[in-house]
């Protein structure tokens, strides 16, 4: 009896042991290092600060690429083989080879709704507010406001508020809005964030593609260790309009002096 | 005054990557094609998304027309140091940008010259004024590189 008693208070002890390790270990893994500060405005690198000194050349060359583009990128820097390239023939090739992953990575039903989509159909002609991947991938600059339960990520022109929660909630079952549900979690100089339960739309007008209500946006924005470079990407799991997770990378630099824009939307007809 | 249009095909080198658009110029304008324009500003718009432009433009037929132009983001334009007064109506001004898919009298702007050759930019992307930037930078890299 006695021998039995000591089993079951090793076995609780264990499974008290294992549970602290689990915590410990998650604790951990979405630790923000306390360095890092994400809050203030950020900019890809549009034309008002592409001189900005902290861009390097491959942020100054930088697109709403495919993650796999960016090798191409520096092949295409840093290969004197192909010196002969101007700036613009740099700026294409990069295109063309995302435009081909994006078209090699969509399902059939990915492809077939691209293709029925008619540009002049873009919601955004008539105001419409962009959905969550599309206001992920935009251009213009984004502001961080960490609160201590959630993120708010501001941006520009058409682009929706988003509210990233960070106190360890899950997702809810539903249902499905243009701006999704976001949580996020640090893992040391990088904050990740989720997005689902995104309702049917066009993810990017540049890129064309489409999501399901099906996807799952992963963001990661890693904060450089001298704090002026953040590296942003997205990654779109999707099994209705993708094959495979697709990512898309834009490099953003930190702005202070940029403030945010939003003056009101004026609808543009396609006749005169 | 002497105005005209000219239409001319460029093939695909002049379709822009919209950096800062608010949606793709594609959806309202012909991107492979180019026109020409000379007129005379009557009203400059500079609302979101897009800064407007409509001009008075004599035909071959010397018959008078207005177009619209439409060009970069007015958040971008307006961080570059654009204002509303950046046009006034009287100026006389040469555009080329790509005409609409609908044959409406607008076109989606890439180049606007000042009657003095001024070339004032703000066109959709703004490629021209970004590649410069580009081309000085990628040159001093590659030297710099070779070093």
């Amino acid at each position: 009896m006695i021998l039995s008693r000591v089993r079951r208070i090793r076995r609780r002890l264990t499974s008290l042991g294992v549970a602290l390790a689990s915590f410990i270990l998650v604790a951990f893994s979405h630790a923000q290092d306390a360095s890092v500060d994400i809050s203030g405005v950020w900019s890809t690198n549009s034309l008002d600060v592409l001189d900005n000194p902290a861009w390097d050349i491959v942020g100054q060359f930088s697109c709403r690429c495919a993650a796999e583009t960016y090798d191409l990128l520096n092949t295409l820097l840093y290969d004197s083989a192909n010196d002969h390239m101007s700036a613009n023939e740099i700026r294409e090739a990069l295109e063309e080879h995302t435009t081909e992953i994006i078209a090699d990575r969509l399902s059939e039903t990915g492809r077939s709704v691209g293709e029925a989509f008619d540009l002049a159909d873009d919601p955004a002609i008539q105001c419409e507010r962009f959905p969550a991947f599309r206001t992920v991938l935009h251009a213009d600059p984004i502001e961080f406001e960490i609160l201590d339960d959630r993120i708010i990520i501001r941006g520009e022109d058409l682009t929706v508020d988003r509210t990233v929660y960070t106190d360890g909630r899950s997702h809810p079952e539903g249902p499905t809005t243009p701006a999704g549900h976001s949580v996020g979690w640090w893992e040391g100089r990088t904050l990740v964030v989720e997005t689902v339960n995104v309702s049917p739309n066009l993810v990017d007008d540049q890129l064309a593609f489409h999501n399901s209500d099906q996807a799952r946006g992963v963001e990661r924005y890693t904060v450089s260790e001298d704090g002026s470079n953040l590296d942003a990407e997205l990654t779109i799991h999707d099994p209705v309009m993708l094959r495979g997770p697709l990512t898309i990378r834009r490099p953003r630099i930190l702005t202070p002096d940029v403030e945010l824009d939003r003056p009101p939307c004026e609808a543009i007809s396609g006749q005169f | 005054m002497k105005v005209k249009v000219v239409i001319s095909l460029f093939g695909a080198l002049l379709i822009a990557p919209l950096a800062s658009a608010h949606h793709n110029f594609a959806a309202h304008y012909r991107t492979e094609e180019t026109v020409e324009l000379l007129g005379v500003v009557t009203e400059f718009r500079f609302v979101n998304p897009h800064a407007r432009v409509y001009v008075e433009v004599l035909n071959e037929d010397g018959e008078a027309e207005m177009w619209m132009a439409e060009g970069d983001a007015m958040v971008a334009l307006r961080r570059s140091g654009w204002t509303a007064d950046q046009l006034t109506p009287g100026d006389r001004i040469e555009i080329t940008g790509n005409p609409s898919r609908s044959g409406a009298n607008m076109i989606g702007w890439n180049t606007l010259q000042l009657a003095d050759g001024t070339d004032i930019g703000g066109g959709s992307g703004r490629l021209d004024e970004r590649l410069r930037i580009m081309d000085a930078s990628l040159a001093r890299f590659r030297e710099q590189r070779g070093q």
